[in-house]
């Protein structure tokens, strides 16, 4: 068996995602690909919640259609499974638990009364029992557990625990899932670890935020991280304060950039149109959850696309960045500061839940050198002047400046940034702003086509929906079916228009009710294509096999 | 230097209380010998604001009531320039509110110039949070249900460190206090007690300073928070307005309780970042050309 899925499932506060974590660091220390998907609501003890894992000998990066392992630890967990187990498929409950009627191997265990004995709780002992079936080292755990349990009583119950769900599996007589290893060294990531670690990598030296679900993990990374590479991070009273004081940050000299959510992002969107008309650059992200307004606060959506490309009233440049692949978070967080700080423009990091929370195993990451932002400007003359920021110096200097005032506004201004009434001054610095985004327009970052070039069908996807794409067309092989991973948001690529010309059916994938993908690229398909608009929005990812279904029927 | 901190003449209405503050702003620079390369004003929207654009140093005119924090970001990247945040009282105390009161808590090192006249100016005539209950307006015809807010007691509960109150009818006691506010270490705020001839003609110079009531005159030492909330109680209760200082106490800056002295730059030490990966995720950096 090359792979193995499990999922825990039950109640908020058993231990559930813990549970899932780790598994995930011992089988990392086998050398084991890992990805891990959490359902969980917002209340933090006795809500219904599911923690998944997926264990692979190659790299995955989907969800697995089916799980080979369930373990129930509350009849809640019975919910949300259909079409996920299979004959084979084994369920874990305890031995005290109702009759179950599910089509699959049911294994009763003293998951209570073992936890009870050993003063330990039933995910500790389901951990034991599915390390001894996946032949993972106990010892690797045990060395885990020591790690992320502080309290020395707490630590020797929960070994005892892990002990005891091994000694239970070996007694049960199951035949072990063999899934062996590999010698490549790899760690484990969340979205929020690399995006974190990019702003830093890019040179990001000040950071003002608001916490908000799921956007908080950056912030928390950033705000203990930033400190020891000479930044500072700060917490601040609103996403109002947040946007501003990164402009004012990035104004004095430092590459600056907030995250948050839809509704943070909402209150930021004033914000983002002073920094465009200003032509600060800034760097802000937005880590999507299901809208509208509070909507479901801790699921995954892509609902933001409509918001983060027309994020603010009048003409403004601004860059929508969507990576699609996990490490893309890393190395796409680095290039929205070096385009803010190119086009003196915001750049708008759209990000999804699943990413951004769950996690990845890696190999090493490559660092590319982002250059210093030229400050440097010799003055011309005695007499002090105002610098022409407004015009194409690369120079991007900051107070104080020997000979120079530097001036940055909101309001219409001449090309020192001075305020003008005049109509045509507001059209010719209109034009300037605008035609920022045309080269990115003819040459888009990272932009990628996958599968067959020369096919006559196309998929179009955005930011995490991209892998369950390409492993539902590795199933489907009587079709040439090209996919666009499209990772510029905006300003649209012009290459996605050349590649659908002559397409004759267009899927567009993405996470949300209305099809906002769609609205926003159907400029770009051709008017004689068939389009199939495939849509998933209730909170949870994509699963290969619902994009492979949408495909063949 | 006078000529030098002059970027174009100032056009306000005639008799607008702006102009003495155009007045004192210039001269507490020239008479701190500061040089306009290091002075940067902040500001929102109003007329207020408009200053930035007649006085000749480094600005950020930003947007409708965030002042405070695009000031906050300038001084944390820089905590060698002067920040001066320039509002009026719409600006400041209607749309931008919250941000004083957290502005104030962390003892942020700004100047906040706060020109109070009563009412909206640039809007031509609505109340705003310091016009008098009662008051007719143009968007209150059958006049304004709510009672002002006192922005000095806001401002002394809040934590600023620095707390004035002055008056454009006199030039020269408000550019002793904007000096002082410039000079103070921490949170400084001086509410301008000015008019609005267009468009609140209810509010005049003489008005004002029939109530007037000085607090040096009052031999009022402005060194605790418990007494400058007494003190202010008092001339409220009396109809009057306290001008002077009512509040400057040394408390740690956000600055120093941030533990940051040295302006940011956008220079990378991949060197501590690769070594910051590998400890906090075991996460393996590679560096193309780099370390």
């Amino acid at each position: 068996m090359r792979e193995v899925s499990i999922r825990f499932s039950g109640l908020t506060g058993q231990g559930i995602e813990f549970a899932t974590e780790i598994l995930a660091e011992a089988c990392v220390l086998k050398g084991l690909n890992i990805h891990t998907y959490r359902w969980f609501p917002t209340i933090v003890r006795g809500g219904y919640t599911f923690s998944e894992i997926r264990i692979s000998e190659d790299p995955v990066k989907a969800l697995a259609d089916t799980l080979d392992i369930l373990i129930l630890l509350d009849e809640i967990g019975l919910r949300d499974l259909e079409g996920f187990l299979k004959r084979d498929s084994i369920v874990i409950v305890d031995e005290d638990f109702r009759e179950v009627q599910l089509d699959a191997k049911i294994i009763k265990i003293p998951l209570r009364r073992a936890s009870i004995e050993t003063k330990s709780r039933s995910n500790i002992i389901a951990i034991g029992f599915i390390s001894g079936l996946l032949g993972l080292d106990i010892m690797d755990i045990s060395k885990i557990l020591e790690k992320k349990i502080k309290k020395k009583e707490l630590l020797e119950f929960n070994l005892k625990g892990l002990e005891s769900g091994y000694r239970i599996f070996l007694e049960s007589g199951l035949p072990d899932i063999k899934i062996s290893g590999t010698s490549k060294v790899k760690t484990i990531v969340q979205g929020s670890d690399l995006v974190a670690l990019a702003a830093l990598s890019a040179g990001c030296k000040f950071f003002a935020g608001y916490p908000i679900t799921p956007s908080t993990g950056i912030m928390e990374r950033l705000m203990k991280w930033m400190p020891e590479v000479g930044g500072l991070a700060v917490q601040v009273e609103d996403e109002l304060a947040a946007i501003n004081m990164i402009i004012g940050a990035s104004y004095a000299g430092a590459r600056a950039m907030t995250v948050t959510s839809g509704p943070g992002f909402s209150l930021m969107v004033e914000g983002i149109g002073f920094a465009a008309m200003a032509e600060v650059p800034i760097v802000v992200v937005d880590v999507q959850r299901v809208g509208p307004s509070t909507g479901l606060p801790t699921a995954h959506e892509q609902s933001d696309i409509d918001l983060t490309t027309h994020p603010s009233h009048g003409d403004i440049p601004r860059i929508v960045l969507a990576p699609s692949i996990i490490e893309e978070y890393y190395t796409m967080t680095v290039d929205a500061f070096k385009l803010a700080d190119k086009y003196r423009c915001p750049v708008i990091l759209l990000l999804d839940q699943a990413y951004v929370m769950n996690y990845y195993s890696i190999d090493v990451l490559e660092v590319v050198r982002v250059s210093e932002r030229k400050t440097v400007y010799r003055p011309r003359g005695e007499i002090l002047q105002v610098f022409p920021r407004y015009t194409d110096l690369e120079d991007l200097p900051s107070p104080p400046l020997e000979g120079y005032l530097i001036v940055a506004s909101s309001v219409e201004h001449d090309e020192r940034g001075l305020s003008s009434q005049d109509g045509l001054v507001h059209v010719e610095m209109s034009i300037r702003r605008m035609k920022k985004l045309r080269e990115l327009e003819d040459n888009p970052i990272n932009w990628e086509v996958l599968g067959e070039l020369d096919a006559c069908e196309a998929i179009v996807s955005v930011g995490s929906c991209r892998p369950a794409v390409e492993e539902a067309l590795s199933k489907i092989k009587d079709k040439k079916i090209m996919h666009i991973p499209l990772k510029q948001l905006w300003p649209l690529p012009r290459k996605l228009g050349e590649v659908l010309a002559n397409i004759e059916k267009v899927y567009v994938v993405e996470q949300n009710a209305s099809g906002q993908l769609l609205n926003l690229i159907s400029s770009k398909i051709p008017k004689s294509s068939e389009v199939k608009s495939i849509r998933k929005f209730d909170g949870h990812p994509f699963r290969p096999r619902e994009i492979y279904h949408e495909i063949v029927e | 230097m006078e000529k030098v901190l002059e970027r174009s003449k100032p056009r306000w209405c005639p008799g607008c209380g702006d102009f003495s503050v155009y007045e004192a702003l210039k001269s507490a620079f020239i008479e701190l010998g500061l040089k306009p390369e290091e002075i940067v004003i902040v500001c929102g929207i109003g007329c207020a604001t408009f200053i930035w654009s007649y006085l000749n140093t480094n600005a950020l005119k930003g947007i409708h009531g965030r002042v405070l924090p695009a000031a906050t970001g300038v001084k944390l990247v820089n905590p060698d320039l002067k920040v001066i945040a320039v509002s009026g009282d719409g600006d400041a105390y209607s749309i931008g509110c919250n941000h004083l009161i957290h502005a104030a808590r962390r003892n942020v090192e700004i100047t906040y110039i706060v020109i109070d006249n009563g009412v909206f100016g640039n809007t031509r005539g609505q109340p705003s949070p310091t016009t008098p209950l009662n008051s007719i307006t143009k968007t209150t015809p059958r006049g304004w249900p709510e009672r002002p807010l006192d922005p000095l007691l806001l401002a002394i509960v809040s934590g600023a460190t620095y707390v004035a109150q002055g008056f454009v009818g006199d030039i020269k006691r408000l550019k002793e206090q904007i000096k002082e506010a410039i000079s103070h270490s921490g949170f400084s705020i001086i509410n301008i007690l000015s008019v609005c001839p267009t468009f609140n003609p209810m509010r005049s110079l003489r008005e004002i300073k029939d109530k007037i009531v000085y607090l040096d005159e009052l031999g009022f030492k402005p060194e605790s928070r418990s007494e400058a909330i007494r003190i202010l109680l008092s001339i409220q209760q009396s109809g009057k307005h306290p001008v002077g200082i009512v509040l400057k106490t040394r408390e740690p800056t956000y600055n120093e309780l941030l533990n940051t002295n040295e302006r940011l730059t956008t220079k990378i030490d991949y060197c501590k970042i690769g070594e910051l990966a590998l400890r906090e995720l075991a996460l393996k950096l590679v560096f193309k050309d780099l370390c």
